[in-house]
């Protein structure tokens, strides 16, 4: 299964997407697998993905760092995958030196898509603060919405986090699915 | 107590009022004023930041209320400046606190409610 979830900041996506994930391997077995994209490398981002890890101890992800380059993972067979989350892979890959651009963002994307067994994919709300950017932030917000919008298209369900609380703008018919998010909410 | 988000201007105090049943003077942005509609709680959570407070010790004051409202802020860009960033995030947590403890929550868009939580007949409700 696929699932997109996307939030603003500190809305709560990242614990519902944790929940999603282990609860999908519970079902599958396989390994379960953290992509961690944000780079630690000032304080404040350092911070962060202690909060982070802190909320995943004892969910059974194994972290693998992953800044960049989705294109050239090589995963295990039946992999369960969380990726968070794309708004940083979307910067680095635009951004940082040796990059791979936008192609390596969706065609990355792609290739996860096609080889794990459960992904899911963390996205960014960070569309809606009416300011005219000047043409790198507006290259930037494209990309992000071009993999949002690639991978709601391939997603079995997809949906955004507010307040804690997922609304769900697609998502499957039948009882698994209920089953799955109520066993996800992180409470 | 029912958490009321939503963008700048999709109708979280008209809808609130309406609901309520209340006049436009039942809303107040200050939490120690005697109304049961609270305005602004993004504006509180900065104010309190800027005073060197956890934002948390406005719950007991918030949950006393009918209608908390506040505006949804962490939906843009990320900011340049480590406060602001601050700010957005402590808004965030917050709201994902008080929604937990709250009766209802009800996300405006265009001035249509959307429940997240609890709701009623007649309005839209997803899950």
């Amino acid at each position: 299964m696929i699932i997109l979830l996307t939030g603003g900041s500190a809305s709560g996506k990242s614990g519902w997407a944790e929940g999603l994930a282990a609860a999908l391997h519970r079902r599958s077995g396989g390994a379960l697998l953290y992509l961690a994209t944000m780079a630690a490398e000032d304080g404040e981002s350092r911070r962060r993905v202690a909060r982070h890890r802190a909320q995943r101890a004892g969910r059974g992800f194994l972290t693998v760092e992953r800044p960049a380059g989705l294109r050239e993972l090589t995963l295990p067979p039946g992999a369960t995958v969380l990726l968070e989350d794309l708004g940083n892979l979307a910067a680095n890959e635009l951004y940082r030196p040796g990059g791979g651009g936008a192609g390596a963002v969706l065609d990355g994307l792609e290739r996860l898509c096609r080889r794990a067994a459960n992904l899911v994919v963390v996205g960014n709300e960070v569309f809606a603060d009416g300011e005219d950017w000047d043409r790198g932030m507006a290259d930037y917000l494209r990309l992000l919405a071009t993999a949002h919008a690639a991978c709601a298209a391939r997603a079995d369900a997809a949906g955004t986090v507010a307040c804690g609380i997922p609304l769900w703008y697609k998502r499957p018919e039948g009882p698994e699915f209920d089953a799955l998010r109520e066993e996800a909410d992180p409470g | 107590m029912i958490l009321v988000t939503g963008g700048a201007g999709q109708g979280k105090l008209s809808w609130a009022l309406a609901h309520g049943g209340y006049p436009p003077e039942a809303a107040s942005p200050r939490p120690e004023a005697d109304a049961p509609v609270l305005t602004g709680l993004e504006a509180l959570v900065g104010e309190a930041l800027d005073r060197g407070e956890d934002p948390a010790a406005l719950l007991p004051a918030l949950l006393a209320k009918e209608y908390v409202l506040c505006r949804e802020v962490g939906c843009g860009v990320v900011p340049i400046h480590p406060a602001e960033r601050r700010w957005r995030e402590e808004v965030g947590r917050l709201c994902c606190r008080l929604a937990r403890e709250a009766a209802g929550v009800v996300r405006l868009w265009c001035g249509i409610p959307v429940w997240l939580k609890g709701g009623e007949g007649g309005c839209h409700t997803w899950s």
